[in-house]
């Protein structure tokens, strides 16, 4: 029962945060540009309504009521408007309210007490509705929204159509389809209720074609019962794929009519050509044609005799099947359904001119004559709704799964990887010779699993966008705190990277875009006077460089200066070696040192000086490394370089002393036999390596380890070239193995205790003898050694 | 852990078939037992992967069936010369924060049961290097069993010293 319950909170809260970061991206971008297109206003209302009813569900009173009244607001800006003196207060509000919502949502993961009330919000909330309403009254009459008949009973309007009949306009989900048959089942569940009195369209049961009518004009119920109309719209609205329900009065039925969108539409001619082996062309059109009728009129088609004549079907894959189309969707709807058609190939959508003229006898269908005198709003206005027309299908293939599955189904390719190279390095094989389909099958599965791992791969992958996305509303507030002017370009969004990772580097990003705001921008006056434009310049960029991804924060601030951190750092005590010594590179470097802090002041955002090196730890942690650049008065870059993924590598087999060890590829440079006489000593007996005119460390793995039976020759081991971030070394070994993929498993909780991972061993991995093989940090070797020299 | 498992119902039947059940195993000549409960594996020495950097008595891990599981010679841990093992060296996995850890003893021999009556508490005068590892002394009609406290024997904090003495470099 509880998990029940806990499942359904899951949902809730994984859906109130796909919201909420909707709404944030929605609010942000309209102040940006200072207008609230009607796009907007829709996805706002939409998102506040869907909010309030699955809030309301899960019994949050308070984040049900906030988000009643916001709709409340946007019920009105959508009908009537909003003049654009009223922005800044509404932005304000809503993200204040997003805010609000956040932390509610915070509260609820980490089971703490929820806020009981906030008077605050909701008396802005109400005020602000207040003022809409007042501009508004003035303008037209009221027109009853949900709000009016709760909060304001006094604004009520009167129902001229007698005491009990009210009469409804229903809208269906944008995605739900078959908009006649749910108005149908509407009908039959309000008859439960009171007594339906006539709806419009009246033929939904029989004629498919409504559906597109109530999709674009709504579904008109008048009805009597003895629920009040404010309770009535409420149930209405809480019925299955009900997007919203309004009640109307006369005038606003008359005043409708006025509104309603030309249904002929736009006239398209479509060529669609189907997938070359589905067979049967002839019939595959005719389904098509019928799953075309409940979003747009098929008009006239062409080979025309597909039902009755096989030899079609011929005709149609060599030249495609022509149909010529109405629709007030836009091009890019139609489109989108075309391509989702069964065994549709490819289909060519192209506007046929002058074809959607009301006068066009072809368009005179009954729904067209209803209201020929409607304006055509149709196509240029459909056109602008692009985006979000061509959204909405895609959503419908995506499916939610908990993190949990993923990992298990990590896991599990993890163990079928180790499992097929248990299978084809059995050493039973070796005393067989005649392995010829053997090897084939084993190659025929090596290409399965690696597609496999590849696919698996790409499940975990999500694009860094929401992490960006998150960074705007940062620096809008941050700019606003500090009277700065800045702007946060983002660049490569779409990359890919492990859910896991980017979990993980979240904060990091955070951190380093809140120290380019604080400590990086300049106010504006010292901008201008340095001779830069006012506003700054924040960029945050992903991109996939290979093996890795590069993520990239720059400010186009002051800059660093290197004299100026050694110094702090000096006073700080935390130069390890003579300040004159530090390169700038260097010096930068200090800046995720911990208990480092370059503002005299500790402000609300940043500087607290636990930030920057918490940064450089958690990159870490997922396997990244840190870069700075920067040039004194030219701003600043970090570089974040982060691995793709961290549970499977390709890994490079080394043998110590009869031990396995494994060293990632990525890690490696190269590796190479050596004389002795190359080996170059210092004072101290540290031996060096030569490598291209720069010397290198060399580690002496079994010394390090302490390993015995190693190989302590250097001419009768081998050196391996290795590298991580800045660092170099050059490691002995016995010899290599060979390279192979393994999946990287955590050393066991119990071996921490002793500091393993101090030493340079990150993890270990099973190979396929089944044997373990411990898996090498070329960096924490590297700093092991230098810090005993 | 005993307590826990307790609040469940059908682990309460589990713990109580296996109440006053011991595991009987050998070490140096002298007879100790574990609760049977706490043994969720009994293995037979095999290839283990050295951990460098660790005290001695920690052998390394080893592949318990595609889980990694580290492994720690008990009679090493005892501060005892280490001994060859032979093909009846065995290897006693039990669960430590949720995670095997395997002891190597050398041998198992039997499965009794101690009723509560007949288990003391360790004598308290004892100073020998194993004494802080033993959770009680056992009475059985085929001799005296020292009840090892597993816990101990993983557990760190009491024994900082040990880890200190292992790393002389710090």
């Amino acid at each position: 029962m509880a998990s029940g319950n806990d499942q359904m909170m899951e949902m809730f809260l994984f859906e109130m945060s796909t919201l909420i970061e909707q709404l944030d991206e929605v609010l942000l971008n309209s102040e940006k540009s200072q207008e609230l297109t009607e796009d907007a206003v829709s996805e706002i209302f939409r998102i506040m309504h869907t909010i309030k009813g699955s809030s309301a569900m899960m019994d949050l009173d308070l984040i049900s009521t906030v988000t009643h009244k916001l709709e409340d607001s946007f019920f009105l800006i959508r009908e009537d408007g909003i003049d654009q003196s009223h922005f800044t207060e509404l932005f304000d509000l809503m993200l204040d309210a997003t805010d609000f919502l956040k932390s509610q949502l915070e509260a609820i993961q980490n089971g703490d007490e929820l806020a009981e009330k906030n008077d605050n919000l909701i008396d802005r909330a109400v005020a602000f509705y207040n003022i809409l309403k007042g501009g508004e009254v003035s303008a037209a009459s009221a027109p009853a929204t949900p709000a009016a008949q709760q909060s304001a009973p006094a604004a009520e309007p009167d129902l001229p159509v007698g005491e009990d009949a009210m009469r409804f306009e229903v809208f269906f989900e944008e995605d739900s389809g078959m908009e006649n048959l749910r108005a149908f089942m509407l009908i039959n569940t309000l008859k439960t209720k009171s007594k339906i009195l006539g709806y419009h369209p009246h033929d939904i049961e029989s004629n498919p074609e409504t559906a597109m009518e109530i999709m674009v004009n709504g579904f008109t119920i008048t009805l009597e019962s003895e629920l009040a109309p404010a309770e009535m719209q409420e149930f209405i609205e809480k019925q299955m794929h009900v997007s919203s329900a309004t009640l109307l009065s006369e005038e606003d039925v008359a005043r409708r009519t006025g509104k309603f969108v030309d249904l002929s539409g736009t006239r398209y001619e479509a060529h669609v050509y189907f997938e070359e082996d589905c067979g049967m062309e002839n019939l595959r059109a005719f389904m098509l044609v019928n799953s075309l009728r409940s979003s747009c009129r098929v008009v006239s088609f062409s080979p025309a005799d597909i039902e009755t004549n096989p030899e079609t079907a011929l005709l149609i894959s060599a030249k495609g099947f022509r149909m010529i189309l109405e629709t007030p969707l836009s091009q890019s709807a139609l489109q989108e359904i075309l391509n989702k058609g069964m065994y549709v190939r490819s289909a060519i959508l192209k506007e046929v001119a002058g074809a959607s003229a009301p006068s066009e006898p072809a368009a005179a269908s009954s729904l067209q004559s209803d209201k020929a005198s409607a304006p055509a709003v149709g196509p240029e206005k459909e056109a602008a709704k692009k985006p979000r027309a061509v959204k909405a299908p895609i959503k419908q293939s995506l499916i939610s799964v908990s993190l949990d599955k993923l990992d298990q189904l990590m896991d599990l390719m993890g163990e079928l990887v180790i499992t097929e190279s248990m299978v084809v390095r059995s050493p039973d094989l070796k005393a067989l010779t005649k392995l010829d389909n053997f090897q084939k099958a084993e190659r025929q599965l090596r290409k399965l699993t690696d597609e496999l791992q590849d696919m698996v791969m790409s499940i975990r992958m999500i694009p860094v966008s929401g992490t960006f996305q998150k960074m705007q509303r940062i620096v809008r507030d941050m700019c606003r705190a500090m009277g700065k002017e800045a702007d946060l370009v983002t660049m490569g969004e779409d990359t890919d990277i492990d859910k896991a990772i980017i979990d993980g580097i979240a904060d990091p990003i955070m951190h380093l875009v809140r120290n380019a705001m604080d400590h990086g921008i300049e106010m504006p006056e010292e901008r201008l006077a340095v001779g830069k434009p006012s506003k700054g310049t924040i960029t945050l960029s992903a991109q996939n460089t290979g093996g890795e991804i590069l993520i990239t924060i720059s400010d186009d601030g002051k800059g660093l200066d290197a004299q100026k951190l050694l110094e702090k750092a000096k006073k700080n005590g935390i130069l390890t070696k003579p300040a004159g010594e530090y390169s700038d590179k260097e010096a930068y470097m200090l800046l995720f040192a911990p208990g480092f802090s370059t503002k005299e002041q500790v402000t609300e955002f940043s500087g607290r000086g636990v930030g920057m090196d918490v940064v450089k730890k958690n990159i870490e942690k997922v396997g990244g490394t840190v870069q700075v650049e920067s040039k004194k008065g030219y701003g600043m870059s970090v570089f974040l370089k982060i691995p793709l993924t961290l549970a499977i590598v390709d890994g490079m087999d080394v043998s110590l002393g009869g031990d396995t060890y494994t060293l990632q590829i990525t890690s490696i440079n190269e590796s190479f036999k050596a004389k002795n006489d190359q080996v170059i000593v210092d004072t101290e007996g540290n031996e060096m390596m030569m490598i291209r005119g720069n010397v290198y460390p060399v580690v002496r793995l079994h010394e390090l380890y302490g390993v015995p039976n190693a190989v302590t020759d250097i001419e009768e081991g081998i050196l391996i070239w290795v590298q991580s971030g800045d660092d170099s070394a050059c490691l002995l070994v016995d010899q290599l193995i060979g390279e192979q993929q393994i999946v990287v498993k955590p050393l066991p909780k119990y071996l921490n205790r002793f500091g393993v991972k101090n030493y340079g061993i990150s993890g270990c991995t099973i190979l396929g003898d089944g044997n373990i093989s411990l898996i090498l940090d070329v960096g924490g070797i590297i700093d092991n050694v230098l810090e005993k020299r | 852990m005993a307590e826990m498992k307790s609040n469940l119902v059908p682990m309460e039947q589990e713990e109580d078939t296996m109440h006053g059940k011991y595991l009987v195993f050998d070490l140096d000549h002298q007879e100790f037992a574990i609760p049977i409960a706490h043994v969720i594996d009994i293995i037979n020495l095999q290839p283990i992967t050295r951990v460098p950097n660790c005290p001695d008595y920690v052998k390394g891990i080893t592949n318990l069936r595609g889980k990694v599981c580290p492994i720690i010679d008990v009679r090493m841990r005892f501060g005892k010369e280490p001994q060859e093992y032979h093909d009846r060296t065995c290897i006693i996995v039990v669960e430590e924060q949720g995670a095997p850890v395997g002891m190597i003893i050398d041998s198992v021999s039997e499965v009794i049961t101690l009723e509560d009556e007949n288990v003391s508490p360790p004598p308290k005068f004892s100073t020998s290097a194993e004494a802080r590892f033993i959770q009680g002394v056992g009475r059985s009609d085929t001799g005296v069993k020292l009840i090892l406290d597993y816990q101990a024997v993983l557990g760190e904090d009491r024994f900082a010293h040990v880890e200190e003495a292992a790393f002389p470099m710090g």
